[in-house]
């Protein structure tokens, strides 16, 4: 028995999706889900074999979904039209469904994630989240977890970004989270006109610096609205200068 | 912008060759008119001509800075007159010190420098003359290139937001889903199917049917949105509502075609595609003065964080208005805590 969960925003493609696995009695739905925040709580706690995943959905995107998994299923994604995620798709074998697809097409997807889940050979996720952070270029929101709970942080609400080793620090207004993804991936995926990488270790909100002051020879500091200090390299000295207009 | 002469490495020699025949044939004329001896004719052509070389060099400027346009005003005449006389006195005085130093004691010399006064005024004038009219040519062929590149520049960026438009007409993620949903419907509600490609193909059939400039009537747009909204009902059900307060007037009112989808595509996309609560849209037309204003107004959930910044669509219906009527103040944005509002001015043309 594979156990399997829909998480898919729109009535009429849930019952196509239904009507289709009524060919594979094997494969028992134990829930269907509208918004990628209660289909993300429900494939943690129920753990299924399998999911369907559209991608593009209220709350949380089918990739964000993926961001915040525990639990990481066999996963069939569906979507209409979206071309960074079909390169993603094609170039990491990963079962998906072109909408509107045939029976034949659905029957190809469910013989794949069958033989995925028996040799158990399901992860995928960290290569084509790789692949999709490459492509996708501004972010206006990123989605963390802490403990069990989800939260969507709206990018102007960062002020600054500190790296702790596999892991970054996302300092906002009156909290931190702590999110897997490098310096890399937010200096090249935050707005450059608000934010800059003053450091190894650091990425600074503009508008959050108040003073740039000399620390001891040759070596300065940021300090910010709150009255946070935060160090500066030398490499990133000049840059910083520029963008302050100093 | 730099003297043209320095420009390229070819442009310096031509002006050299250039001042090297006219010395040449000034020579010449000494030679065979004024009966001078070779050293003496050589070193006065090459001095007077040598001089004037590089005084033209300097005389760029002052046109530059004169007629940035390359016309020429009274006020640049004027200054003409005064910077011409200038630089005749400056050039004379100087050949003449720079001559009398050379040949210090030739009495034949000085009396034909004397004598050739006048002959030499006439020549600075013709040489300022055309070296001012030669620059103005010049200044004005360059603002006539760049002209051409900026328009040809305008024209490509037309031709772009056009290609815009028609790509946010034929939404790829509406017309595929939409499919699916017939798909599914096949299944489970045959008729409602059928009804639903009829709805999507009338749709289709109205985005192909005009071109980018054609205008249409406010009530044909009514109806197209209304197919596109029962379509996107079809899919969302009750998570869609949509709402109307259209005064009469407007119906017949001229509006550009498919002005209304990208506006109401941009409600669904940031308020029914984010929400899992009801979305109200609500349409409304109403004439003000010379204008009709159509206002689209959807409220979505302040708790939701939204994915995507860019509002492509909105940005299209601007550059529309701005080509069709050339104004960019026709689209304002109204964005409160729990609703999105955009509004629109159609200027009424005057029968």
């Amino acid at each position: 028995m594979i156990t399997a969960i829909i998480v898919e925003d729109e009535k009429l493609a849930r019952d196509l999706l239904r009507d289709y696995l009524k060919d594979h009695a094997d494969i028992k739905i134990i829930g269907e889900f509208e918004d990628g925040f209660s289909g993300l709580k429900a494939i943690n706690e129920l753990k299924p074999d399998l999911i369907f995943l559209d991608v593009q959905m209220p709350k949380l995107t089918g990739f964000e979904m993926l961001e915040v998994l525990d639990h990481i299923p066999a996963i069939i994604f569906t979507t209409a039209f979206d071309q960074y995620a079909l390169k993603a798709f094609e170039h990491n074998a990963v079962d998906y469904l072109l909408k509107p697809y045939s029976r034949l097409r659905f029957l190809e997807a469910i013989k794949k994630a069958r033989e995925r889940i028996t040799s158990g050979d399901v992860n995928i996720t960290d290569k084509l989240l790789e692949h999709i952070d490459k492509q996708q270029e501004i972010i206006h929101r990123v989605v963390v977890r802490s403990g069990s709970k989800i939260h969507v942080i709206p990018v102007n609400e960062i002020r600054y970004i500190q790296a702790e080793d596999d892991y970054v620090m996302i300092f906002t207004k009156d909290s931190k989270f702590l999110k897997q993804k490098t310096m890399k991936y937010f200096e090249s995926h935050l707005a450059p006109e608000d934010f800059i990488r003053i450091h190894r270790s650091y990425i600074v909100r503009l508008s959050e610096i108040t003073q740039l002051q000399l620390y001891e020879k040759d070596s300065y500091i940021v300090i910010l609205k709150d009255g946070t200090k935060l160090p500066v390299s030398k490499g990133g000295l000049p840059e910083l200068k520029k963008m302050l207009d100093f | 912008m730099a003297n043209p002469i320095f420009e390229r490495k070819r442009s310096i020699y031509i002006y050299l060759l250039v001042w090297f025949l006219i010395s040449g044939i000034h020579f010449l004329a000494e030679i065979i008119f004024y009966d001078l001896p070779y050293i003496v004719a050589a070193a006065d052509s090459l001095v007077y001509n040598g001089l004037f070389a590089l005084i033209a060099v300097i005389i760029w400027y002052p046109v530059r800075y004169n007629n940035p346009e390359g016309r020429i005003k009274f006020y640049g005449l004027v200054t003409y007159l005064v910077l011409g006389i200038i630089v005749l006195l400056f050039w004379l005085f100087m050949g003449f010190f720079i001559l009398k130093i050379l040949f210090s004691g030739n009495e034949e010399y000085f009396r034909f420098l004397n004598d050739s006064f006048f002959v030499r005024v006439l020549l600075g004038a013709l040489f300022f003359i055309a070296a001012v009219l030669l620059y103005h040519l010049l200044v004005y062929y360059r603002a006539l290139q760049e002209k051409k590149l900026s328009e040809t520049k305008l024209n490509l960026l037309v031709r772009e937001s056009e290609l815009n438009a028609l790509r946010s007409q034929m939404n790829p993620h509406f017309l595929f889903n939409s499919l699916n949903s017939i798909s599914s419907l096949t299944v489970s509600n045959p008729e409602k199917a059928r009804e639903m490609i009829i709805q999507l193909s009338d749709f289709l059939r109205y985005a192909l049917k005009y071109g980018q400039h054609d205008e249409t009537t406010f009530a044909d747009e009514l109806k197209n949105i209304e197919l596109y909204l029962n379509i996107e009902k079809t899919r969302f059900e009750d998570k869609l509502v949509f709402e109307k307060k259209i005064q009469d007037i407007c119906l017949q009112a001229k509006v550009p075609n498919m002005i209304l989808q990208p506006l109401v595509e941009n409600a669904i996309k940031h308020g029914v595609y984010e929400s899992t609560t009801p979305v109200v849209i609500t349409l409304s037309c109403q004439g003000i003065g010379e204008y009709f204003e159509i206002r689209l107004k959807n409220n979505f959930d302040p708790e939701n964080k939204s994915r995507t910044g860019a509002r492509l669509g909105l940005k299209n219906v601007e550059n529309r208005l701005q080509l069709i009527y050339n104004r960019n103040d026709l689209l304002k944005i109204n964005k409160q805590e729990n609703y999105f509002e955009v509004i629109i001015l159609i200027p009424q043309k005057k029968q």
